[in-house]
């Protein structure tokens, strides 16, 4: 063989060896680079009419939902989180070779879910908490999926902090466990009689595990948000909640129970997710709280279709417009006020 | 050549089309979606494994881009009642969609083809015998457990097998420091190639004991410089342990008794299994052969030994290449191994069978949901206790571990031979 042949196919490994290397090294750094500012949305206003414009690297559909009587977009986002009380919560099982789904993983997931649809969020501890529900609510909402509230907002009476502060104007999230049940101190559980319906008015929420694949009747939500949570565990039986008190059921139902129902409080209202830990719950949590959806919201039209384009909007001031990318995958979303 | 790669390309093809598992390959969809998300590989739950997978995938999100597949995988309502914990075979209301999983099977093809080649050259260069070199090639294209690991379940295990043998091809070329960033790639897509690292070390000290520090070096810094640059971003982002919850995290919560079992005697097995590998790499040393074919032989058993612990079928890629090289070049012995893994692991990565064509049933009018429906219903019915779907899986298991254990009494029996002087290399296989 001649020396100059034998030379090239000698280097036909090292020339293999190193464009695989390249391509790790390339798509570590298209990782690294990858960021939520590859997307955008904009409403834009021209000629007498409103539009939406969905922009973005790649190629993606894109959700658009213009929603009358919905929220803005919150000022303060606040997860509860503190090691030092007790949760009341039962132990999931997750994938083989998947990190386990605890808590405290569970809230660094959801940070970063709500960071992909725009919101940034703070964790804080149940001293913190206190501090945050002795003010108004309004414009404000926190998470709580420690499936039992702690002592410094909540005392199984009726009157407690976390309450009042609801009814000031305040969203709470809450998953994990029956609302209401459980106070949490640093050194225990107590179990409260009768605590939901400080919260709800009956004692509509039981910890039954059912299957629940319905979709719920009438729901305009549940598809067009891409929720994907089913479980009705710990979920709200509607047809139990007095009459007076304003509410709707999204997703999923057992015939009883629903994946998620909206309740109205005064001022503010409570968000109650059905089911144990799950990635669904978690990205459901964040897609309700992005899209802004009260007890009253109704969905005038959507929208969809790939990104990169512009269209014209069926909407009036004061309509909420919630723009989502990635269907059932999401990798982005934005609300947006139609201000003029 | 060219012809064997456009049938085992056209199979693939076929086959990725008509089947795809979708709970592995919607994990793709998903971390894809994690990625362009700006979440990365570890912020969000999806990604289970050392990074380097994830870094192709990145690269594959690019085509999906390119070639405007804007939706990857939907979740469908009706396929919910699928995913109740009582199923055989977890299945997820999630389905690819056909264009994904085209992407898919198209990647993982290339792959295919790039170890096709590995094989190819290192048969050539090494025994020296092009005839041989094509045949070998031709075998892993064709070879059915291949095809259906790559069309139908979509899984990266012939990366891993391509590097290993690669970085093996290097230290035989003497490209030690390439070699050694190979092997680290290999090892950070899957653990297993770190097991025959005590075998490399054998192979300079017997082929280049005057160097042995200059050249043990450069294959260490390789491996050094490789798992920084891929290692860099978890380590600073705190994400270390999340790189290898594929070996930390290996039981369910929920599997009690069983899955304590699992967990301590995984973690015995693999311990025992490591220092059988310095065994082995001892006794390669003072057999005192220096020889490139014996390299192979020995980097081989090495990984052979990984299948101590029974193994799920894609697994079985990291070891193919060598078995392959081996069974056809230095020890024909292997082949009965490799003919019965051709029939037990194909059976074993089929055994998902039904809930692998969701994707034509929600997707295209091939067949029809309630067909579909029938078919599932079917394949979740136990008989005395058993499913459809769990024959097969265990006929298959079964039927790989025996391979295995046939792998395990050729190398013994040939290790006596040894001992007691009779030659160990069965040359009829050259």
């Amino acid at each position: 063989m001649p020396f100059d042949m034998e030379r090239k196919m000698l280097s036909a490994p090292v020339i293999l060896a190193i464009l695989l290397l390249a391509a790790a090294v390339i798509g570590e750094v298209l990782i690294e680079t990858s960021s939520h500012s590859d997307f955008r949305s904009d409403i834009l206003y021209e000629n007498g009419g409103v539009y939406c414009s969905v922009e973005g690297r790649g190629s993606h559909i894109y959700d658009v939902l213009v929603l009358s009587d919905g929220y803005a977009s919150p000022d303060s986002i606040y997860i509860y989180y503190d090691e030092t009380y007790e949760s009341k919560l039962d132990n999931v099982s997750v994938a083989v070779g998947a990190r386990a789904l605890d808590q405290k993983y569970y809230v660094d997931e959801l940070v970063d879910t709500l960071k992909v649809r725009g919101l940034s969020s703070t964790v804080v501890n149940a001293r913190e908490l206190g501090d945050i529900v002795s003010e108004s609510g309004n414009g404000v909402c926190i998470i709580c999926i420690s499936g039992a509230l702690p002592d410094t907002v909540y005392d199984g009476i009726a009157g407690s902090n976390i309450v009042h502060w609801i009814e000031s104007g305040g969203r709470l999230f809450w998953a994990g466990n029956v609302l209401g049940k459980y106070v949490s101190h640093t050194n225990g559980i107590d179990e409260i009689t009768n605590g939901t319906s400080l919260f709800l008015g009956t004692e509509c929420i039981d910890d039954a595990i059912t299957d629940s694949y319905q979709r719920i009747d009438g729901d305009d939500f549940g598809i067009t948000l891409s929720l994907i949570n089913n479980q009705a565990r710990y979920g709200v039986k509607a047809s139990d909640l007095p009459g007076n008190r304003v509410h709707k059921e999204i997703g999923y139902t057992d015939g009883e129970r629903s994946s998620l129902c909206i309740i109205g409080l005064a001022s503010g209202c409570i968000y109650v997710f059905g089911g144990d830990y799950s990635d669904y719950q978690r990205i459901d949590i964040a897609q309700v709280l992005a899209s802004g959806l009260s007890p009253t919201v109704k969905l005038k039209t959507s929208y969809s279709g790939s990104i990169n384009t512009r269209f014209e909007l069926d909407t009036r001031v004061g309509d909420n417009v919630y723009v989502y990318y990635g269907g059932d995958l999401t990798i982005y979303g934005q609300l947006h006020e139609v201000v003029s | 050549m060219l012809m064997v790669i456009a049938i085992g390309v056209a199979i693939r093809f076929s086959l990725g089309l008509l089947l795809t598992y979708n709970y592995d390959v919607y994990s793709w969809a998903l971390i894809i979606s994690n990625i362009q998300a700006g979440s990365g590989l570890y912020e969000t739950a999806g990604y289970n494994y050392p990074p380097v997978w994830g870094y192709f995938l990145a690269i594959m999100a690019q085509f999906t881009d390119l070639l405007g597949v804007d939706v990857l995988s939907e979740r469908f309502p009706e396929l919910i009642y699928t995913e109740s914990a009582g199923n055989i075979f977890p299945h997820l209301a999630y389905v690819t969609t056909i264009g994904f999983n085209a992407v898919v099977t198209a990647t993982i093809t290339v792959f295919d083809i790039l170890t096709g080649y590995v094989i190819y050259i290192t048969v050539r260069d090494v025994f020296g015998d092009n005839r041989k070199a094509l045949l070998c090639s031709a075998v892993w294209m064709l070879c059915p457990f291949v095809i259906v690991i790559c069309a139908v379940a979509g899984m990266f295990d012939c990366i891993c097998g391509m590097m290993t043998l690669l970085s093996i091809l290097l230290m035989i070329k003497e490209k030690e420091l390439l070699a050694g960033m190979v092997l680290c790639t290999a090892v950070l897509l899957k653990l297993f190639p770190a097991f025959i690292f005590f075998i490399f070390i054998g192979y300079i000290v017997l082929k280049h004991r005057e160097e042995l520090v200059k050249r043990i070096g450069k294959l260490v810094l390789g491996i050094v410089i490789i798992a920084a640059v891929i290692m860099l971003p978890h380590i600073m982002s705190g994400h270390i342990a999340d790189s290898f919850s594929f070996i930390t995290s290996r039981v369910s919560e929920t599997d009690l008794i069983f899955g304590i079992l699992t967990q301590y005697g995984s973690m015995i097995t693999y311990i025992a299994i490591v220092i059988l590998e310095i065994a082995l790499a001892v006794v390669y040393v003072r057999k005192g052969d220096n020889s490139d074919k014996t390299f192979i032989l020995y980097a081989f058993i090495g990984a052979l030994l990984t299948f101590i612990y029974p193994a799920t079928p894609q697994y079985v890629l990291f070891l193919a290449p060598l078995l392959i090289v081996v069974s056809f070049c230095i020890e024909s012995q292997y082949r009965t191994t490799l003919f019965i893994l051709m029939v037990g692991t194909t059976i074993f990565s089929l055994s998902s069978n039904v809930v692998d064509l969701t994707s034509v049933v929600m997707y295209t009018d091939l067949m029809s949901f309630e067909t579909w429906q029938g078919l599932y219903s079917w394949s979740q019915t136990k008989l005395f206790g058993v499913s459809f779907a769990d024959l097969i899986s265990v006929t298959g298991g079964v039927i790989q571990y025996a391979a295995f254990l046939v792998a395990f009494m050729i190398t013994i029996m040939n290790f006596r031979k040894q001992k007691s002087n009779v030659p160990d290399i069965d040359t009829s296989a050259e």
